[in-house]
């Protein structure tokens, strides 16, 4: 009986720790497609808009990918588990809308109206300061809801591109890639975060 | 809530392995297998089990009629059998696995 105990706790870490992986793989894909962005366009004196555009258009499609292998494991473990959701579409449906508001917010809404006197480079930095803080904000208020579950790992992805943005206004060049690593910083944080945590289940 | 004799534990466990699906050993440990992972192929299957692949046939066919596993083919090198959890199969895992867990601990 207690061999079977320790079995069941055994399996029952593995699958948690597992789940926690494939978070931090969803987010890791991400820094990746953010700083080899940064790599392509490091050497060139001026950044072709077409270059821009079919970059993060491919790159959504990549990350569209790899989001649908990962979220296809990740809803088995949250079935599997006592937290499940209230509708996989509806739970879909709510992080998509945080990415469609955070992007409307953050590369439209702010860079046009933004108030403060600075530069254009400066709004954009903003702009996608934003966008990255509320989209990521969006999805953890939409685990907390769905899942019932407060994905504490998630906090440092919105929280420090959040605490970055006052300071954009200060920095007199290179404001993007300032954003840039700011982001990357976060969501690198969120990784180390979930890893650290699945090891931690797995004692 | 009063707990119960200890006894009664004990028959509520047998009852649950002897009439679950997952009551068998293999069929629990296909479906934890998989749970993690979405699918899974035949010969991976064979290698972590250590069964014989009539037997390991016959318990992806008692999972498949149980509505918990889904049996297809994936075409590689050659035509592999790939197992695919649905969404059933994960559910009543989970919960199969706590029940288990919930018993075992009020012996």
């Amino acid at each position: 009986m207690e061999e079977l105990k320790e079995v069941l706790e055994r399996v029952e870490e593995k699958l948690i720790a597992a789940g926690k992986i494939y978070s931090a793989l969803q987010f890791q894909v991400w820094v990746v497609i953010m700083t080899l962005y940064y790599l392509i366009i490091g050497p060139l004196k001026t950044i072709p808009w077409q270059l821009t555009a079919i970059y993060w258009i491919l790159a959504f499609a990549v990350f569209a990918y790899f989001t649908s292998l990962i979220w296809k494991r990740l809803s088995m473990l949250y079935l599997a588990s006592d937290k499940t959701l209230k509708t996989s579409q509806a739970f879909g449906a709510s992080i998509a809308l945080s990415w469609i508001v955070g992007a409307i917010v953050g590369w439209t809404l702010i860079p046009k109206y933004l108030p403060f006197d600075i530069s254009p480079q400066s709004k954009l930095a903003v702009g996608y300061l934003t966008f990255i803080s509320l989209a990521v904000f969006g999805m953890f208020i939409t685990f907390m809801h769905f899942a019932k579950k407060v994905e504490k790992e998630m906090i440092p992805a919105f929280l420090v591109p959040a605490l970055a943005i006052p300071i954009i206004p200060k920095i007199a060049v290179g404001t993007m890639a300032y954003a840039g690593f700011a982001v990357a910083l976060g969501f690198a944080l969120t990784v180390l975060a979930y890893i650290y945590n699945a090891f931690k289940t797995l004692g | 809530m009063p707990s119960k004799p200890s006894g009664e534990y004990m028959e509520e466990l047998k009852e649950l392995v002897k009439n679950h699906v997952l009551g068998n050993p293999i069929r629990l440990g296909i479906m934890i297998y998989i749970l993690p992972r979405n699918k899974a192929l035949f010969k991976e299957l064979l290698e972590v089990l250590d069964v014989t692949p009539g037997n390991l046939d016959s318990h992806l066919k008692t999972l498949s009629k149980a509505g918990y596993v889904e049996i297809g083919k994936v075409f590689a090198d050659r035509p592999r059998t790939m197992i695919k959890i649905t969404d059933k199969g994960a559910k009543e895992t989970g919960e199969y696995l706590r029940k288990l867990k919930n018993l075992l601990f009020e012996l």
